[in-house]
């Protein structure tokens, strides 16, 4: 084995953070921290460029969780608040390469016309698409599996739902034209490696997935540019998907035919391939799949563990539901840790890949500790476990939740 | 002279100000024992201390996995005779006998 290569440029740049790292934060300045729900749960709350102060996983690259009472705040979640996930330390990209004079989006490979577009072009060439739609990582609550799993450690906030607006990705791979043979179309975003040695961030759709309509090349986010940190100015919205196809800065589309093999599609971001991509705790799957579409969860998103309600006195018990984008047909909401359940009223309907709130009254009679779950179902039939499932790469936790409370004398 | 709602002022002068594209500054922390100054030569040119601190307590093998995997897939710096001492930092101070 030969010692890999390092850039000298980002030796000297380490050793200057070394340096800086050795000096010794005074008390006042400490950051505030909040604590998930799991051993070795402290996280620190920072501020960002544009965004509220977030729960910080990492900081190099930048990943930060949205606390998660802002689910209660309503169903589409503000971008200072929406969570950010990068993968290699040259994340974000530069504000340079992303001007609008510098950055420009290619379409190549496999095509009869590469084309090459600025935002502004894309905008006036296309129509306009808009679609509410929720993002969530892959290892959103990755940090509740057990037995648990190395990676990033998140609880429930990698998640989030916007009302994205942009351009079809099947318009322009059609104005671009595919050729015959077109097997997939790979996706890259200016976010780069730190070293020549890490792989690229480049994600892969097959060519008939790709040309579905609700595929959008976003600018906006809720009205607004998207922020800096969630892609500026152009990512891919794959409703439905894990965050992982949602490629930010996007700036190049290549067709290719053949199936590409990119570390982030292969080895990485798989799930085994059985039912519920679950396999039995600490074992390894004997054959994977690139993970795809979210399965169903749901939230309690107005009470959190530990809270304090008065017997005989009524309350509204409010949360979030969603699925991959078949839409919620049903929410179940448990007060007796799942021996009866009851329907829950489900509130506005923003489209089938966005959050559906929902709401119940609940009038606790007898005091004590009460566990609180909620379960939803699909139009496709499909719900939550009532057990954790387990995979090695701790993705896709669906199972149904629960709030435990205590209910005191009125 | 009319006045000029606040909101329009925002707009013209842009949303996104000069000093709104910095990042906060990066800290590293690591449990001080033999083999910190080893992690932090072989792991933080491609990411931030928090990728090993907020990791739940690991078993070595855990461990050897992780540093492997950087080794093999990302060419990580690590000097392959340095792995056991690495390991033995990281199983000792972010591993599964700690609490």
């Amino acid at each position: 084995m030969t010692a890999p290569i390092v850039p000298e440029i980002s030796r000297r740049s380490f050793l200057r953070r070394a340096a800086l790292a050795a000096a010794v934060l005074p008390a006042g300045l400490r950051a505030e921290t909040v604590t998930l729900p799991f051993e070795n749960g402290e996280r620190e709350l920072v501020k960002y460029p544009q965004k509220r102060a977030l729960i910080r996983l990492t900081s190099r690259p930048p990943q930060l969780e949205t606390p998660f009472a802002i689910f209660n705040d309503g169903a589409i979640t503000p971008n200072d608040a929406f969570f950010v996930r990068y993968h290699l330390a040259g994340s974000p990209p530069a504000r340079e390469l992303l001007t609008a004079d510098a950055f420009r989006l290619q379409v190549l490979g496999k095509v009869n016309t590469p084309l090459k577009l600025n935002v502004e072009e894309l905008r006036r060439h296309f129509e306009p698409i808009e679609i509410t739609a929720v993002n969530q990582c892959s290892g959103n609550s990755r940090g509740f599996f057990n037995p648990r799993v190395p990676g990033g450690q998140l609880g429930n906030g990698a998640m989030g739902n916007a009302k994205w607006k942009g351009v079809r990705l099947k318009d322009v791979l059609e104005m671009a034209g595919l050729l015959a043979g077109a097997k997939q179309v790979l996706f890259n975003g200016l976010d780069t490696p730190p070293a020549p040695t890490v792989p690229d961030f480049i994600k892969a759709l097959d060519v008939e997935q790709a040309l579905d309509p609700d595929i959008l090349l976003a600018h906006e986010m809720n009205g607004e540019p998207l922020p800096w940190l969630n892609g500026f100015p152009l990512r891919l919205v794959v409703p439905g998907h894990y965050g992982t196809y949602w490629v930010k800065h996007l700036h190049e589309i290549t067709v290719v035919d053949e199936t590409f093999k990119g570390f982030w599609m292969d080895p990485a971001y798989r799930i085994p391939d059985t039912e519920c991509a679950a396999i039995a705790p600490n074992t390894a799957p004997k054959k994977t799949v690139p993970i795809s579409r979210f399965n169903v969860r749901s939230f309690i998103t107005s009470h959190t563990d530990g809270a304090q309600l008065k017997a005989g006195v009524q309350q509204i018990v409010k949360g979030i539901a969603f699925d991959g984008g078949h839409g919620i047909r049903e929410v179940l909401f448990s007060s007796n840790d799942g021996h009866s359940w009851r329907e829950a009223e489900l509130g506005r309907d923003l489209g089938k890949y966005s959050f559906r709130e929902w709401t119940i009254a609940f009038a606790p009679k007898t005091e004590g500790e009460r566990k609180l779950r909620v379960k939803a179902t699909n139009t496709l039939g499909q719900s939550q476990p009532l057990e954790p499932l387990w995979n090695p790469a701790g993705y896709m936790r669906n199972v149904v939740e629960t709030v435990t409370v205590t209910v005191q004398k009125a | 002279m009319k006045r000029i709602p606040i909101a329009f002022l925002a707009c013209i002068t842009s949303s996104f100000a000069a000093d709104e594209w910095k990042l906060p500054e990066e800290k590293i922390a690591f449990k001080s024992a033999p083999g910190a100054d080893l992690v932090q030569a072989s792991c933080i040119m491609c990411h931030s201390h928090e990728y090993i601190t907020t990791q739940p307590p690991l078993t070595r093998d855990q461990w050897k996995a992780s540093v492997t995997k950087m080794l093999q897939k990302y060419g990580a710096p690590i000097v392959p005779e340095k792995v056991d001492a690495l390991l033995d930092y990281l199983a000792q101070s972010y591993g599964k006998a700690v609490k």
